[in-house]
């Protein structure tokens, strides 16, 4: 999928832990790593707004679109 | 609850339907003759129909063991998982299986071709709710995937 989620880089610049930022959006750690890991097929708006409170954050600092190779 | 309920009527049948082709099985000469001889048809008309009786039960037989696995996998939990999709393609394989089985034996016994086309059409039903569950499947996939 060409949407990447660049989670590390933020929860690294907000020095937050995952399962610390797992608890404030209130997904499981399992979930997060789904996310972290480029695995999920889709995100709820109201996890990424969670997400942007949490980290305090815009979307496309998490979110970025890179084209696949064989698209 | 409901689920369970149907759950519980699903075995239920399944139990009775098992009950009935073991009784068939033992009772299946007796009854094939008994028949032939109310209709006064060729004695080899009762050759084709016990043949075609017990060739139809080996099907039926792994037809009901294989539903009694996916009822048990639905109620643990599992109602999605890849093998319950190979296990309804094999209830309609037998269903097929069936269908051949009867399609042959209408050449000595003419009312099989009727059994032979309800088979047909019940392997042809079952297919589709195959085509359904795996439907279902990606779409559980996915939602489990949605964070």
């Amino acid at each position: 999928m060409a949407i990447k989620v660049n989670l590390d880089v933020m929860l690294a610049r907000r020095k937050m832990a995952s399962g610390q930022l797992a608890e404030l959006v209130g997904i499981t750690q399992a979930n997060l790593s789904i996310l972290k890991t480029g695995k999920a097929k889709a995100v709820r708006f109201s996890t990424l707004d969670a997400i942007c409170k949490a980290l305090d954050c815009q979307p496309g600092d998490i979110l970025s679109y890179e084209e696949d190779d064989d698209a | 609850m409901k689920q369970n309920k149907s759950i519980y009527v699903a075995r239920a049948m399944i139990l009775i339907f098992a009950a009935a082709l073991l009784i068939m099985l033992g009772a299946a000469p007796m009854a094939a003759r008994w028949y032939v001889g109310l209709r006064g048809m060729h004695p080899q008309t009762n050759t084709v129909i016990l043949v075609c009786w017990y060739a139809c039960s080996v099907p039926a037989a792994l037809a009901l063991w294989r539903l009694w696995v996916l009822l048990r996998r639905i109620g643990g939990g599992e109602p999605f998982a890849g093998r319950n999709i190979r296990d309804i393609r094999h209830v309609s394989y037998c269903a097929l299986a069936c269908a051949v089985i009867c399609g042959g034996g209408a050449v000595g016994y003419a009312p099989f071709l009727v059994v032979s086309a309800a088979m047909l059409f019940l392997f042809a039903i079952v297919q589709v709710v195959a085509a359904c569950f795996r439907a279902a499947m990606e779409l559980a996939e996915e939602n489990s995937l949605t964070i």
